[in-house]
């Protein structure tokens, strides 16, 4: 069994592509002691004429990917380190340590796309938390109807319970996500009006 | 620990003091059983050279202890004594001469077992017992062996049987508690230990509850005075509290007083026994927890994850309900009561007399009622346990119920429950509601009693009609406590118990014990040495015998063998989770018994088949054992698992939440980071036990591409069902029964043609049928 990083020149290029003659080797990065961490100068992310995300890599071994995804490592406790370069067979491209340090269109874009990826907004308002107790298992378990103002504008998002669909991310910070796996996230509940922390302090140990 | 399951066996009574014990008689046990299987008393000794099975009448299960109840002279390098000697009017039944023997075990049988001694004539049953017996006799089996060969016996004195000092009684292996002796007393100064950080509180609270009780004893006697001013016109303290309205007002606003305060310091009082309450049980709870987990594996083992949960969650929760309830309202009640009773003997005292007449009635009907609403509780928590396992049962195995067809089936065992548990839940609350007025007619017949005797005095005008509404209202604050009177005594006694099983594990002495003067070992090379181990989880039932062999640093060694060989227990020893019964295991020349378990563990890494993944995101499960960890060394530890991909791609990447309410993850997944945790803690031992027996192929080649890289370097011990995984291997250890029959390389072992050879060809024969790429083929 080969060893990941050693495998054959692989063409990127999915098959019906348009855009073949841009296929090039796939070509593992050289491992920081087993992290395949991408320089941020060797690194270049552009759209294709689709809007499709693609990145040119020259560490020493040109090539060019005509698929990129963009992935968080620590998508909620590091959310600014670590974006992973995933390609279009979904193998990993490479590490980014700090994004920030690409440059300017591709830090624009890499921001672009983990954004997309990871919709969660910032809640600024907690307008109401109202019980449902019809749609709930009763009034002994009610479904909590939260009504929300965010960075990207109102939600409202039903939360069977409390156990299973809120999560402490720190010691003011909380996720919470509803049945259908919507999220928003709570960066600072200190940071919330006093109205929004009155109803948080109703239903929450907070 | 050793379990024993004698530990409800009555003894039977010694009745008179046991005599000396001949020096010459080596062993001595009894038995149970008859040869044929019927209740009976029999001897085995060894003495001058032979065994000698004696017959006597006596009374099913084991007798008192040999020699007193001290274990310590039971046992030495000579003796084994775990009974009294022999009646001297015994029949001799039979006899071997001890050098015919060349071994002895315990057959275990169900319900039963036997002796049996091996000679070179053939196996020789020696005698029969009831599975009572059978730790008894597995002892006596090792005895009768070394003395056979000629060598010492060699038995941890803690698997001698324990007696109760003060009732003789048998104590099971798991407890130094007498069920019958425990003190009560104890157990509850021990809860109040807990509570002396705390005393000021208490103190307060129980000021504050005198002071409480005699606010709430008031009203009557302020309702007798307002009787006999309204009646006779006989106003208390008139010149301070005046006549007329004036009078009624101060009164009646003194009423109103006397309850409010009552009420207020009431609240006070509750509150404050609550914070207390709820200290001393977090304290308790967290000394239980540190307790528990300073216990050797061998307690979890016995003890099952429920029982467990159970006594730190459950039992915990009982005291806690306990102390800031229970107690409180036990205590109010008593206090309540005296001051009653103080008030109606001094207001009238041949009223009082007569009025506490039903008290002792009321005691009585609530001791005959309360163990009948219990026991029908009883029953009805079982019905609805009952239920509980049919629908659980069914909805967990609906798969198999669909595809059976066995729906029908399933409604007929659900109704066949269910109507039981509407019939037992209908005469159970008839119990309820047909008790409860019962008590209400009981308290009413105090109240009858002072109408009648009260009136009578009131008409000779010996008596104030206000001293009967005082006595009216007295009476409902004494029966009503009383009622609930042996309810109370019996939460109390619940409480104990579970304070019992919560101390009892505190006082559990763990089996695998921390040298006095640890060596220290420093960084591990791996260099191992198993020197002729015998062990069993039950010290009758040996799952290792004999086994010895040397693993060279960097090594990997792979365990093969039938399920149930003794693989997995031999792990367990080579991470010290248990000790061996006889034989040594060292690490660089050390005996593992004379390490820091930490020292040791720290070095040790491990990998099961079944990835156990803690409450928690898989980050910090990789990092488990080593917290300082980086992002960077964790997401270097996930690629050389090859786990980094799939976590990465998860929504919330290494953040994901695993565990019991966190993400489901597949066999593969779980045990690829099982992997990368290994990898982070950088173990100089590792351990893999038949990590890649459950994923299907292509995960297998991942999982052993990330083996390979994990095992390099490091004396690896493997264990795997399938010997693919064993391709790496640079030995193999084939062990059989308990013992290990063959060492060597692939290529040499299929040259011998022995047990490996047959596991490979069966291996093969298994994988052709079921299409898949076999070893070496």
């Amino acid at each position: 069994m080969e060893a990941r990083g050693e495998s054959a020149a692989t063409p990127v290029a999915a098959k019906g592509d348009p855009d073949a003659a841009a296929a090039a080797a796939h070509v593992a990065p050289a491992d920081d002691g087993g992290l395949p961490v991408l320089a941020p100068g060797s690194v270049r992310l552009h759209r294709g004429p689709t809007g499709v995300l693609r990145a040119t890599l020259d560490d020493g071994s040109p090539r060019s990917y005509l698929q990129v995804q963009v992935y968080r490592a620590f998508p909620l406790s590091d959310p600014a380190l670590w974006a992973v370069l995933i390609d279009g067979q979904g193998r990993e491209i490479g590490m980014i340590e700090d994004p920030l340090t690409l440059e300017e269109e591709s830090r624009r874009l890499c921001a672009e796309e983990l954004q997309l990826r990871y919709l969660t907004p910032h809640v600024t308002e907690i307008v109401a938390i109202r019980e449902d107790a019809v749609e709930g298992g009763g009034s002994w378990s009610p479904v909590l109807v939260w009504d929300l103002a965010t960075d990207r504008g109102p939600l409202r998002m039903r939360l069977p319970n409390l156990m299973d669909h809120v999560r402490l991310l720190g010691p003011r910070r909380l996720l919470i996500w509803d049945r259908d796996g919507r999220r928003a996230e709570i960066r600072d509940v200190d940071a919330l009006p006093e109205t929004g922390r009155k109803w948080l302090r109703r239903y929450l140990w907070i | 620990m050793r379990t024993s399951e004698q530990a409800d066996a009555r003894p039977a009574p010694a009745q008179q003091p046991t005599p000396a014990l001949p020096a010459e008689l080596l062993v001595c046990v009894a038995s149970d059983l008859t040869e044929d299987g019927r209740a009976g008393r029999r001897w085995l000794t060894v003495r001058d050279g032979e065994i000698r099975v004696l017959a006597a009448d006596g009374l099913w299960g084991p007798l008192g202890p040999p020699h007193g109840a001290d274990p310590a002279t039971a046992l030495d390098g000579t003796h084994l004594l775990l009974a009294p000697p022999p009646p001297p009017d015994a029949a001799l039944v039979r006899t071997l001469p001890l050098r015919e023997v060349k071994g002895c075990k315990f057959e275990p049988l169900v319900g039963a077992g036997a002796l049996v001694a091996e000679t070179a004539a053939g196996p020789v049953l020696l005698l029969r017992l009831s599975s009572a017996l059978a730790s008894d006799f597995g002892l006596a089996g090792r005895a009768i062996a070394s003395l056979g060969l000629g060598t010492p016996i060699e038995i941890d004195p803690r698997d001698l049987p324990r007696y109760c000092p003060r009732c003789g009684r048998r104590l099971g292996a798991n407890t130094q508690v007498c069920p019958s002796c425990v003190n009560r007393g104890v157990v509850v100064r021990r809860i109040l230990a807990y509570a002396r950080p705390y005393g000021p509180q208490m103190i307060l609270a129980a000021a504050l509850m005198m002071v409480g009780t005699f606010m709430d004893v008031l009203p009557p006697k302020i309702s007798q005075w307002i009787t006999d001013a309204l009646v006779y016109g006989r106003w208390p303290h008139p010149g301070m509290i005046g006549t007329g309205m004036r009078g009624l007002g101060v009164l009646v606003f003194l009423l109103l007083f006397t309850h409010a305060v009552g009420v207020g310091l009431s609240v006070w009082r509750g509150r404050i026994g609550n914070w207390v309450g709820s200290h001393v049980i977090g304290d308790i709870r967290g000394s239980l927890w540190k307790g528990l987990q300073r216990l050797s594996l061998s307690y979890f083992d016995k003890a099952q994850v429920g029982e467990i949960t159970n006594r730190v969650n459950t039992d915990t929760g009982r005291m806690q309900e306990f102390l800031t309830d229970g107690a409180q309202y036990f205590l109010g009640q008593m206090v309540q009561l005296a001051f009653v009773v103080v008030m109606m003997f001094f207001m009238n005292w041949r009223l009082a007399l007569v009025a506490i007449l039903p008290g002792p009635l009321m005691v009585v009907v609530s001791y005959v009622c309360w163990p009948i609403i219990r026991r029908y509780d009883r029953r009805l928590w079982q019905m609805i346990a009952r239920l509980n396992v049919v629908v659980n049962d069914a909805v967990s195995g609906m798969r198999v119920v669909k595809a059976f067809g066995q729906e029908p089936r399933e409604i007929r065992r659900f109704d066949l429950v269910s109507e039981r548990l509407v019939d037992q839940n209908v005469v159970t609350n008839n119990i309820w509601v047909t008790v409860f007025p019962i008590f209400g007619f009981v308290s009413g017949l105090g109240g009858v009693i002072i109408w009648i005797v009260g009136g009578g005095l009131v008409l000779r005008g010996r008596l104030d009609f206000g001293t009967i509404v005082a006595f009216t209202g007295y009476m409902a604050m004494l029966l009503g406590p009383l009622q609930w009177m042996s309810n109370l005594i019996n939460w109390m006694t619940r409480a104990t118990t579970s304070a019992e099983r919560v101390f009892e594990i505190m006082d559990t002495e763990p089996d695998v014990v921390e040298p006095e003067r640890p060596e220290d070992i420093g960084r591990i090379a791996g260099h191992v040495r198993v020197e002729n181990v015998q062990f069993g989880y039950a010290p009758h039932l040996p799952v290792l015998r004999g086994v010895s062999f040397e693993v060279q640093p960097g090594e990997m060694i792979g365990l093969v063998g039938q399920s149930g060989a003794g693989k997995s227990t031999l792990i367990n020893l080579l991470c010290r989770l248990y000790d061996p019964d006889q034989g040594t295991i060292t690490v660089d020349g050390h005996d593992l018994r004379r390490l820091r378990q930490e020292d040791l563990r720290s070095q040790f890494g491990v990998v099961l088949q079944d990835s156990f993944l803690f409450d928690g995101t898989v980050a910090e499960n990789i990092a488990y054992a080593r917290r300082e960890a980086t992002a960077r060394d964790i997401m270097r530890a996930a690629r050389i698992a090859n786990a980094h991909e799939f976590i990465v791609k998860m929504p919330d990447g290494y953040d994901t939440t695993v565990g019991e309410r966190g993400a489901r993850l597949s066999g593969g997944e779980r045990q690829r980071i099982a992997i990368a945790r290994a990898v982070l803690h950088d173990p100089r031992i590792l351990i893999l036990d038949e990590a890649t027996a459950s994923v299907d192929t292509q995960t297998e080649q991942q999982i052993q591409e990330a083996i390979s890289r994990l095992i390099r370097g490091r004396t690896t011990f493997a264990i795997a069902h399938r010997l693919s995984t064993l391709r790496n291997a640079n030995r193999l250890v084939v062990v059989d029964k308990g013992r290990i029959v063959e060492v060597g390389t692939h290529e040499q072992l299929m040259e011998r043609n022995g047990k490996y050879a047959a596991l490979v060809n069966a291996q093969r024969e298994n994988a052709k049928l079921a299409g898949e790429v076999g070893i070496g083929a």
